[in-house]
């Protein structure tokens, strides 16, 4: 007999555990098991939301979760809302308990995961095998997931590659760590290359996929397109694949594609709010809309219950009625939105510019100036911009005649947004739908111009070997600019080359770390923005500073 | 028993027609198997008391492992028929990852433990220490559960589990000192004509594993099953060959 693979034994005693089902009786019998094993320290919870009040109030080491909670969140929703609060440390042990495998098809699949997932009937003694060696690659990775939870993800690939260098039984897991840390790192060569060697050994889903995300990165989206395909026909259970599938698509130019694939993907998974939202833009913009109707509807349904929706998808399904001519129903959408959001300041804005299209749009131009007058002074005091309340706004100023301030509004929200190809295409579209497309398109162009041509010149002065000018000249575009999250990355960028060459600099080091603040408040996932903060701390810490 | 009567005339063909039964047969499945999981767990817990009032560690009551023997049967077919079930209505996208081969012997040996007491047979194992292959964890450990419960009834005194490397294929044995496979096994085991549902046994179970096996494709190298006589212990050998 062989001795076992070395896991250290776990003193159960000392772990606190949170146990999640919804029958008694299977509660008591995990119970059972886990005093078997020593653990003394157990709480109990029956639902999903009584889970996470536990979890809001002590950190668990290892939690063991039934996927099938009766009504109401099954395990992985919980799991994931979990992640996503942040409420489960990186050290935790998250382990799925089902009574059947399939969880599993579902899961191998899934963008959050537990660490393991245990099959009922089990023996206790499995459990304790399971755990342990769990915590044991907890261990093992610890050091690589403490550097991307600083942001430090050059520092945490070389430690990747450090344990590469020295055989083990994650080689696989560490390989799949560097490409997603390389992804993330704009690194999509490097990225594409670790997949293709993956691929080489054996076809994984996981690996395709990451390879097919790497081409759509490097705007290879015609290969992305087939790689992601591949995907949805070996592993037609991987809904990613058909997101990405949409946005490559998308990207390429095929809406019709794109909506198909979303399509294709909400029927398998009818209950995810993203996709349905995305279904919804997409059929509206190609005109579908019934289906954009539906889509939306469907979010609201399905998001009643949780804290997913906003004031725009009420705005969205308004839309697509005003677009119907059934204003009535428009109205009454809204009536619902500032009902369920209490008159939020953002459900004021979304009712007021909708309230005035719908008055418009059947007839009563009195009180679609009114609400217009009240939406451009909501617009006015409100500091998030963003999402497609700009559109509806300029819509109706161009359609009560008001050109002047439409023409405004929608140059403020392309330049803020001009290197977003998807949030052009929707203004493009807008002006397609009021009949405007010619005239939108110019004012469309007009506005970007003025934000590109000082990248391109920043660019210029940069490749010429001017970095203090070129990082001036976008720090002078960023205090124009305020609300553009594209160029405010593109200034650090610039002060960080130069001061990587000429030595740190305090005041322009503030400037660099104010940027990047305002672009995390806004959108902490921003890719742009993780690679940057990599680079502000190496860079720093190059110079010798404590950051 | 009058009122079932009366309820077996009110359903007629009809209502019963509209039942989907491939569904309702695999959520009861489920439903079995999360009672079996109680049951179990109930067993253990006797058996700790047991261990708690007799003050020792010593070999447990052998009604108690026999019972505990026959709950993992139950739950063998039962495991099977739901995959099966679930092959059937495809597509099945198999969990295949690198792991340690020897992690998977440990833990079956680990369920596989507390059932030998009864018999007095002996299980060990020996696999390369660092060994990682591709496989799905849960589908290969049905099978050779189902191959080590074979083994249990035939063994006289002694199971191996081994592990390793063939011609770019992975190897799992399971070996005993029984009597061997009957002629008949060895020539249809794993085959769908060997599914006769006439007789006592079905065959489900290796049936089962060779259709686990097969799913284990890499690059048009199937997975298989094999079946033969004169183990080192001297009796059956069963093989899982993984590309």
């Amino acid at each position: 007999m062989t001795s076992s693979t070395g896991s250290a034994p776990i003193n159960f005693q000392e772990k606190t555990f949170l146990v999640i089902d919804d029958a008694v009786g299977m509660r008591s019998s995990m119970r059972n098991t886990i005093s078997t094993l020593g653990g003394t320290r157990i709480d109990m919870a029956g639902n999903g939301i009584e889970a996470i009040n536990r979890l809001e109030q002590r950190a668990y080491d290892i939690i063991l979760c039934d996927y099938d909670l009766g009504g109401g969140k099954d395990g992985q929703q919980l799991l994931e809302e979990a992640k996503r609060r942040k409420l489960i440390k990186n050290s935790t042990i998250f382990m799925m308990v089902t009574a059947e495998r399939s969880y599993e098809r579902i899961v191998s699949a899934a963008e959050l995961v537990p660490d393991d997932y245990l099959i009922k009937p089990f023996a206790g003694e499995v459990l304790r095998l399971r755990l342990e060696r769990l915590a044991e690659k907890k261990s093992y990775f610890s050091p690589v997931f403490a550097l991307m939870d600083t942001q430090n993800y050059r520092r945490a690939i070389q430690v990747c590659d450090d344990l590469l260098n020295s055989p083990n039984q994650y080689k696989l897991d560490l390989m799949r760590l560097k490409a997603e840390i390389c992804l993330l790192l704009g690194d999509y060569d490097t990225a594409g290359k670790l997949y293709k060697q993956i691929l080489a050994i054996r076809e994984i889903p996981w690996a395709r996929m990451g390879l097919a995300k790497s081409m759509y990165h490097q705007n290879n989206f015609g290969d992305a397109v087939n790689t992601f395909k591949q995907v949805t026909e070996n592993a037609p259970n991987y809904m990613e694949a058909y997101d990405w599938l949409a946005k490559s698509h998308s990207a390429a130019g095929d809406e019709q594609a794109a909506q198909r694939a979303l399509m294709a993907v909400t029927e398998k998974s009818p209950r995810m709010l993203q996709r349905r939202k995305m279904l919804g833009e997409t059929a509206y913009r190609n005109d579908d809309l019934e289906t954009a109707r539906d889509s939306y509807e469907a979010v609201l349904e399905f998001g009643k219950h949780s804290a997913l929706t906003s004031p725009e998808d009420y705005a969205n399904l308004s839309r697509v009625y005003i677009d119907q001519g059934k204003c009535d129903q428009a109205m009454t959408v809204l009536k619902d939105a500032r009902k369920t959001f209490k008159n939020s300041p953002e459900s004021l804005l979304h009712g007021a510019v909708m309230d005035s299209l719908a008055y418009q749009k059947s007839g009563n131009t009195e009180a679609a100036e009114a609400a217009l007058k009240q939406a451009l002074e909501n617009f006015e005091a409100c500091d998030n911009k963003r999402g497609s309340v700009s559109l509806d706004i300029a819509r109706a100023c161009f359609q009560l005649g008001d050109e002047e301030t439409g023409k405004k509004v929608i140059e403020d929200f392309v330049q803020n947004n001009h290197d977003d190809r998807k949030i052009l295409l929707h203004a493009e579209d807008m002006f397609r739908k009021i009949g405007m497309h010619d005239k939108g398109k110019e004012i469309i162009t007009n506005s970007s111009r003025e934000v590109i041509d000082l990248n391109n010149q920043a660019a210029q002065m940069a490749q010429a070997g001017d970095l203090r000018g070129s990082a001036e000249l976008l720090m002078q575009a960023v205090a124009k600019h305020q609300g553009n999250t594209a160029m405010a990355l593109n200034a650090a960028h610039a002060i960080l080359t130069y001061m990587q060459a000429h030595g740190w600099d305090e005041e322009w080091g503030k400037s660099a770390k104010e940027y990047l603040t305002t672009v995390k408040n806004q959108e902490p996932d921003n890719q742009k923005y993780l690679m940057l903060s990599d680079l502000f701390k190496e860079t720093a810490k190059n110079h010798g500073l404590q950051i | 028993m009058t009122s079932q009567e009366g309820k077996r005339q009110i359903a007629t063909r009809g209502e019963l027609d509209a039942i989907d039964f491939a569904a309702l047969f695999a959520a009861q499945i489920h439903d079995l198997k999360n009672l079996l999981f109680l049951l179990l767990n109930s067993l253990d817990e006797t058996l700790n008391n047991y261990h708690a009032s007799s003050g020792t560690n010593d070999e447990e009551p052998s009604n108690l492992a026999l019972l505990k023997y026959n709950g993992q049967l139950i739950n063998d077919k039962l495991i099977q028929m739901l995959s099966l079930f679930r092959f059937a209505q495809g597509p099945y996208v198999i969990d295949i990852a690198y792991r340690p081969v020897e992690d998977l012997i440990e833990e079956v040996v680990a369920e596989a433990k507390p059932l030998l007491g009864a018999r007095s047979i002996a299980i060990s194992s020996d696999v390369e220490t660092g060994l990682c292959w591709f496989f799905d964890r849960d589908l290969v450990a049905g099978v050779l559960n189902n191959a080590i419960h074979n083994a249990l009834q035939c063994a006289k005194s002694e199971i191996r589990l081994s592990a390793a490397v063939e011609n770019g294929f992975l190897a799992i044995r399971v070996e005993d000192d029984g009597d061997g496979f009957p002629q008949e096994i060895m020539e249809n085991g794993g085959r769908m004509k060997s599914l006769d549902l006439s007789g006592g046994k079905t065959g489900l179970g290796l049936y089962f594993s060779s259709v686990c096996a097969r799913l284990h494709t890499n690059k048009d190298n199937p997975g298989r099953i094999a079946l033969s006589n004169g183990s080192s212990l001297g009796g059956a050998v069963f093989t899982l060959l993984l590309p």
